[in-house]
């Protein structure tokens, strides 16, 4: 106990003692309310994009990544700005907030709708925090004594797990997961020096470069998908915003709903691939059938607000919790910002904890502190938003492409990887086209190689006997889902057909 | 062509992938080190074929599967939610527009100075999008070419 609060002390010490670090995390969440603002960029998108330049700039991983976790937090409240002024949310998470947001500015009441938006996405942001500062070291600790084959089957789980719960049917998922796998396996092969799928190209021996890859799916892919937002400018409900902050026997009158939100926040968010999404219009659906009248939802209440913004802000602190101890991302901005571990020579996994406490504190006290400044900030450059809700995004789409290019192009400093990004945009787009996510690629690439190199080890130490997997009752267990998730859904998806 | 065609096409794209990837793999052996090879398989581990070959095996169950199902629902046409299908073909255009003239910018990149080449990049994408004001579109684009060739060229010291 006394050691995790020195952990958390220290955590705090370094995001807060170096003044570049604290100007990266207000930098970010600042970024990260414009991106959720804007229908059709999301935070993967915006991640992804300053993962290479921050690597050129030579910042060390703590602060890059301090700067990437500002953006995640940002992104969560910037989406719920055009859900309540333009019925049109920012990110997937903030559609619900649109159901009691937009009524409510309807009755030019934008200011005071904006201000429950604030108030509930910084309650969730605080509730997310606790919960992962409570479980991340627990679990942390257990999972540091994880043997290789432990790691090859949590991983194995990750990716089944992303899989079942990912957009679409698990097929789908499925062959993402695959295709990420085989991905992961270019490049030549730590044990045996046998150069795997490099087709005579020297520049693959070391692997598909990441970055290029993330800036391939979660750059170009999603600037070609979108380009239906092109031209279409959407009618602002209020030109003009005096922003009202909540009183605080609002907060006592609204609790209730607001640890609804967070409580259902943070346990998806601790779900592989289920991302916030779903969480917020179950959060929603349930403070509504508990009110006394659930007729006053959709016209403007309160609680259709506080509701799914505490409870996408809560999603944040329980991605942490996977991510950081088990090295498994709860969606598409935590997969990258795993990436961006393994682009710093951190391996992300049960290892972390142990290996880079301060960076697992560090990000934990970031997230805390992105919270806290989101709140301000959103406070203080809300009429800002109105000119930037009002912006056509095709200024942005091809300042994009060149950001993604360039930083593609960072990654080694030469015109490889950037075919390699367009590659991997095309693929993408086409993924996205028939509506398959291309989250579990990505996870395939992360965790591909971690479970090989896991499984493969764990068969040396065990004299190659196959039972080691199933020899200890937490791996039979966590096999057991597998099968169990696996075989439902295939059920549903066959019966479906 | 409509979406199921489409996944279809794709499902099979993958099937080709996993062929492939499951027949070419074998010939990674070459490069392989015969020592550290004889000694993995004498530990009772795997080599370096066996996860790619799963991996290969599995893309390609899947995606016959995928198609299978598919082929089962066809019929159902691609839903064209709330778009008319004259703005359709418009997006369907503007995007294959949008991969060709980034392509072209990666190519041309290597041989014509960043600034002119990204400048002109901008503006034709500003055009193409339906930005009609010309000389703000230039006075942008030249700008944005500049403010990218300053942050990652100068500052950044990109090779580009």
């Amino acid at each position: 106990m006394t050691e995790t609060l020195f952990h958390i002390w220290g955590g705090f010490e370094l995001a807060l003692t170096d003044p570049l670090n604290l100007v990266l995390i207000v930098l970010g969440t600042f970024l990260g309310l414009i991106v959720g603002a804007l229908p059709g960029f999301s935070a993967p998108m915006a991640i992804v994009i300053l993962l290479p330049i921050t690597y050129n700039l030579k910042l060390a991983a703590i602060p890059s990544l301090l700067l990437m976790m500002g953006v995640y937090c940002g992104t969560k409240l910037g989406g719920s700005y055009p859900a309540v002024l333009l019925r049109t949310p920012g990110t997937p998470a903030g559609a619900c907030t649109a159901l009691d947001g937009y009524p409510m500015a309807q009755k030019g009441l934008a200011g005071k709708a904006i201000g429950y938006a604030i108030m509930g996405s910084t309650f969730g942001g605080i509730f997310g925090w606790c919960i992962a500062v409570i479980f991340v070291p627990l679990l942390g600790r257990i999972a540091v004594n994880s043997r290789p084959e432990d790691i090859a089957i949590i991983g194995m789980l990750g990716l089944v797990m992303v899989s079942a719960f990912v957009r679409g049917n698990m097929i789908r998922g499925l062959m993402g997961v695959f295709v990420g796998l085989l991905i992961g396996t270019v490049g030549m092969d730590a044990n045996d020096g046998a150069a795997r799928f490099t087709m005579g190209f020297s520049e693959l021996t070391n692997g598909v470069p990441f970055a290029a890859a993330l800036v391939g799916f979660f750059g170009m892919a999603v600037v070609l998908s979108d380009i239906r937002e092109i031209g279409s400018v959407s009618e602002i409900v209020s030109r003009k915003l005096s922003l009202t902050m909540p009183r605080l026997g609002e907060v006592k009158r609204y609790w209730k709903c607001m640890t609804i939100g967070s409580i259902f926040g943070t346990l998806v968010g601790a779900i592989p691939g289920v991302g916030a999404e779903g969480s917020t219009w179950v959060a929603y659906a349930t403070v509504k059938n508990k009110d006394r009248n659930p007729d006053r939802f959709g016209e403007g209440a309160p609680e259709g607000i506080l509701t799914p913004e505490s409870c996408n802000n809560a999603n944040c602190g329980g991605t942490m919790v996977p991510m950081l101890t088990l090295g498994i991302p709860g969606d598409g901005s935590t997969a990258i910002m795993l990436g961006a571990l393994v682009l710093y020579g951190v391996n992300p996994g049960v290892t972390l904890m142990r290996d880079q406490p301060a960076l697992v504190y560090a990000l934990l006290a970031g997230l805390l502190i992105s919270t806290i400044a989101m709140c301000f900030i959103a406070w203080f450059t809300c009429p800002m938003f109105i000119y930037v809700l009002r912006q056509d995004r095709a200024w942005l789409f091809p300042a994009i492409i060149v950001l993604a290019v360039l930083g593609a192009f960072s990654c080694s400093n030469s015109m490889y990887p950037v075919y390699i990004a367009f590659v991997f945009g095309i693929v993408g787009y086409l993924f996205e086209l028939c509506g398959m996510s291309v989250v579990p690629i990505v996870l395939g690439i992360i965790l591909g190689p971690v479970i090989e190199t896991n499984a493969r080890l764990a068969l040396v130490t065990n004299s190659g006997d196959w039972t080691v997997f199933i020899d200890a009752w937490w791996r039979a267990g966590m096999l057991g889902i597998m099968v169990i998730l696996v075989a439902s859904n295939l059920w549903k998806t066959f019966k479906k057909a | 062509m409509n979406r199921d065609s489409l996944e279809i096409l794709v499902s099979l794209a993958l099937i080709a992938v996993g062929a492939a990837a499951f027949a070419t793999i074998g010939l990674s052996e070459d490069s392989a080190s015969p020592f550290l090879l004889a000694q993995e398989r004498a530990l009772g581990s795997l080599d370096y074929a066996t996860f790619p070959r799963v991996f290969a095996c599995g893309l390609m169950i899947l995606s016959a599967v995928n198609v299978l199902l598919l082929l089962r629902k066809r019929g159902k046409r691609w839903q064209e939610t709330d778009t008319a299908p004259a703005r359709q073909r418009r997006i369907r255009l503007l995007t294959m527009a949008t991969a060709v003239l980034t392509f072209a910018y990666i190519v041309a990149l290597a041989h014509v100075n960043f600034i002119v080449i990204t400048a002109a990049f901008l503006f034709v994408m500003f055009r193409l999008y339906g930005l009609k004001r010309l000389q703000v579109n230039a006075a942008v684009a030249m700008g944005g070419a500049v403010l990218f060739w300053v942050v990652f060229v100068k500052l950044s010291h990109l090779a580009i």
